[in-house]
């Protein structure tokens, strides 16, 4: 009887194509996700490269002292949580804004360019440019000093000044993300039905009126979605771009820093695998709460759209 | 629901399963360890791979070479050589132990995490018997205070060079810029300073003194801290873990220990660095720079360099040939402070406590410290290429070397007074300053007094942060308030714990003063 099989071998046989679909994906997530996950125990042992991770003596909550004991906890979760905040907020309306201009733009090529050109600061390595910042707001050579000296005005000293950070961060961020983003949600404005627009025309709304009624509320299920998949990382800082385009600059830390910066180079400082893994997980265990938190409170407005 | 849960169990097992084999592999590894109490056995043919810090020169292959075919003969086994460089290092030197890859020997030394790495076991034991066993020319020479020395818990780990040597530091400055300026000699701080004033006033594309870099952040700061400590009543010098940046009254026998900012000097050391950061003396963003100050110099963006007596030896040698317009001229940076007599264990080699053949490498090491030959190819390169003997214990050095510097390929761990040979020619003047360096050179109170952190982990790892931001920060003079700034870095010290450490740390140096009293 067929009613006997194994229920799970029978739905692989049944949905194989599918189940090959997911594999690669599967297969990524175990290696990548997983398996490393392992690692955590680091947290409460005392790591020696004689023993291992999984011999090495263990101590408890001993290496998660030191994190709070130096006062950056609080500085560098807060940090990461409202950089990430802003970057989300300022990429996701400059990526909308970017799709729907797009859309309506008329000329195919025209689009197109366009389109390619804001992607390609996507594959910039952060290394370079965070060589562009420096060599724009470096104090003696700099392009921007250069320029201010040349028209007679006081040059601008960057890398010593705290306000200026926050803003040279979330612009870069934007200028390395918002093509990308911008892809994403032309899809989903591409993917509405074109009937809308037209009984929409027919009516005589404004192009206004179109954006507001049409555009915007069909492609509220991706924004929903892109803002809970970034809630997951909220906890997560860019580390590439923080090293790379603040140089680890020790004299702007106060508001450059966020965890995964931190972990960084207190490893390569200490060489104690133990306690900023548990900085680590202490990141990690933070983010998960989000995440949770998150979900849940989109699950109140809009049950449908919620993850799980 | 359910089948949801069966791929939890699926995968579930299949996590355990990766995590036993991983137990069986070092547990495996253990066992295999063990039995290592067997006469040299070199039938098989092994290649040891051993680190260097630095870049790799032109001729290091062909050096390799020579010192290879006499290896194979010898014990069987050959040497590949793997560079980190200096920008690099203090990231590279701790990951390269993690990360599973397969290497045999590594240049270490007590600044270059011996100490941290050998708690950490990440080095082999060297025993007696091992050395008697695989190592006898060096059993035989090794000086037993540096024996003594390398012990780290009752265990040595390292085989510290056989070589007695200080450190001194002296400036390098631009002939041609001190000629156009009228500047005589840039031998103190004064004159280095009044040197900078011309350069800044001059010439708007150099950087005076390019320093910044991890390497020299507190290269400055130094030099006018151990001048000012040296003239003062007190004597401070600094003790254990240099993070901590605690310090002594050398004088004082309670051995109270303080932090750097709580002495007289601190605070007028930084006045003076916040005052020549603003007058540019470096750069505004002196603290990302990624070159360190003598290879800005090298390339020509800075006006001078401060460095150590060796990195200015092969600086120069190479700088003469390269632009002798500059007309390099060198000159005491020590400022009438005695420069210290290094411990032996400023240089020496260690084995990686994972590598496949420690025998062997322990073997191989012998070679490259006790064998003439051998010695002499990796210190200064192919004789009749590089050098040509002048005497027994001096050599000059050829046009070529300049693909193979003298003293200049990561081989101090293998420096051995026995071989050693100095340069003749080489900078002028520099002879007469090294007779009166060594004349002057002492050893400080607490040099070789070790600091066991075990029981402050936490407090040194929170002062580490700190040490790394905003004392560097003081220490290149990047301050608006010192004052202020000095009560707040004391106010953050103590809140991680600074208080403990010290107390810890003195009571510990007790204890040293009284074991080496007797």
């Amino acid at each position: 009887m067929k009613k006997t099989r194994h229920p799970f071998l029978h739905d692989l046989k049944e949905n194989r194509v599918k189940w090959l679909m997911i594999l690669p994906a599967a297969i990524v997530v175990i290696l990548m996700c997983y398996i490393p996950m392992g690692g955590i125990v680091l947290a409460f042992k005392e790591f020696n490269y004689h023993d291992g991770i999984f011999g090495s003596p263990w101590v408890g909550l001993k290496n998660f002292e030191y994190f709070f004991q130096s006062g950056k906890a609080w500085t560098t979760t807060r940090n990461t949580i409202l950089y990430n905040i802003a970057f989300l907020c300022v990429n996701t309306l400059l990526q909308i804004t970017c799709a729907i201009l797009l859309s309506e733009l008329a000329g195919k090529y025209f689009k197109r360019i366009t389109q390619s050109i804001m992607f390609l600061p996507y594959f910039i390595s952060w290394v370079v440019v965070g060589a562009f910042i420096y060599n724009m707001f470096n104090y003696e050579f700099g392009a921007v000093n250069s320029f201010l000296r040349a028209l007679g005005m006081e040059p601008l000293d960057v890398y010593s000044n705290k306000a200026a950070w926050p803003v040279i961060l979330i612009i870069v961020s934007a200028f390395k993300n918002v093509g990308y983003g911008t892809v994403m949600y032309l899809a989903s404005i591409v993917g509405i039905d074109g009937e809308m627009f037209e009984a929409a025309d027919l009516d005589g709304a404004s192009m206004w009126q179109k954006i507001r009624y049409i555009t915007l509320p069909c492609i509220r299920p991706t924004v929903v979605l892109l803002f809970l998949m970034a809630m997951g990382t909220i906890m997560k800082g860019d580390f590439q771009m923080f090293w790379q385009v603040t140089g680890n600059n020790p004299m702007v830390l106060d508001v450059t820093d966020v965890i995964d910066t931190y972990v960084t180079r207190s490893l390569l400082n200490l060489q104690e695998f133990g306690m900023t893994s548990a900085a680590g997980l202490y990141q990690s265990g933070l983010s998960f709460i989000l995440v949770l938190i998150a979900n849940h409170a989109v699950k109140k407005v809009e049950p449908d759209y919620a993850l799980f | 629901m359910r089948r949801k849960t069966r791929i939890g169990a699926l995968l579930t097992a299949f996590l355990l399963g990766v995590g036993t084999l991983g137990v069986c592999g070092s547990e495996a590894f253990a066992a295999s360890e063990s039995s290592e109490v067997s006469a040299p056995d070199i039938s098989e043919e092994v290649t040891l791979v051993m680190y260097l810090i630095g870049d790799r020169p032109v001729d290091n292959d062909e050096v390799f070479a020579k010192i290879n075919e006499k290896l194979k003969a010898e014990i069987n086994a050959t040497i590949d050589v793997k560079f980190m460089s200096w920008g690099e290092y203090e990231q590279k030197y701790p990951l390269i132990f993690a990360s599973g890859e397969d290497w045999d020997i590594i240049y270490t030394a007590d600044w270059c995490f011996y100490n941290a790495q050998a708690t950490k076991q990440g080095f082999y034991e060297i025993t007696k018997e091992a050395l008697e066993t695989y190592a006898p020319m060096t059993a035989e020479t090794i000086y037993p205070e540096a024996w003594e020395q390398a012990k780290v818990n009752g265990q040595v780990f390292m085989l510290p060079m056989n070589y007695k040597e200080i450190t001194s530091y002296v400036y390098m400055v631009r002939g041609d810029l001190m000629d156009k300026y009228n500047i005589e000699s840039v031998a103190s701080l004064d004159e280095a300073e009044a040197y900078m004033d011309a350069i800044v006033a001059n010439e708007p594309t150099l950087i005076p003194l390019d320093v910044g870099s991890d390497y020299d952040k507190l290269f400055v700061f130094d030099r006018m801290w151990e001048k000012a400590n040296w003239e003062s009543e007190e004597k401070v010098s600094g003790i254990g873990t240099w993070q901590a940046i605690g310090s002594v009254s050398e004088l004082d026998d309670e051995a109270v220990v303080k932090g750097n900012y709580d002495q007289a000097e601190f605070g007028g050391v930084v006045e003076r660095l916040k005052d020549w950061k603003d007058r540019g003396f470096w750069s505004k963003n002196a603290v990302v720079n990624t070159q360190n100050n003598t290879e800005s110099f090298q390339a020509g963006k800075s006006a001078l360099a401060l460095c150590n007596a060796n990195t200015a030896k092969s600086v120069y040698a190479q700088l003469t040939t390269e632009h002798p317009e500059w007309d390099i001229r060198v000159f005491d940076a020590q400022d009438g402070v005695p420069p210290v007599l290094n411990s032996y264990l400023a240089n020496g080699m260690s084995i990686f406590s994972k590598s496949k053949n420690p025998e062997r490498a322990l073997m191989a090491l012998d070679y490259l410290r006790s064998d003439v030959e051998i010695n002499n190819l990796f210190c200064y390169g192919i004789e009749g290429k590089h050098w040509e003997a002048s005497g027994d214990h001096a050599l000059v050095s050829l046009p070529d070397s300049a693909n193979y510097a003298y003293d200049g390929n990561c081989n101090w761990g293998v420096r051995n007074d026995a071989s050693w040979r100095v340069v003749e020619g080489g900078i002028p003047g520099l002879e007469e300053l090294n007779n009166v360096w060594k004349e002057n050179a002492r050893s400080r109170r607490f040099q070789t007094f070790v600091f066991d952190d075990s029981n402050v982990k936490n407090e040194i790892a929170a002062i580490t942060e700190i040490f790394n931001t905003d004392y560097k920060l003081l220490g290149l003079g990047f301050t608006d308030d010192p004052k202020n700034d000095i009560t707040k870095l004391k106010e953050k010290m103590t809140a991680a714990g600074a208080e403990t450490v010290y107390a810890e740390m003195q009571k510990q140096a007790q204890e040293f003063l009284s074991a080496n009293v007797e």
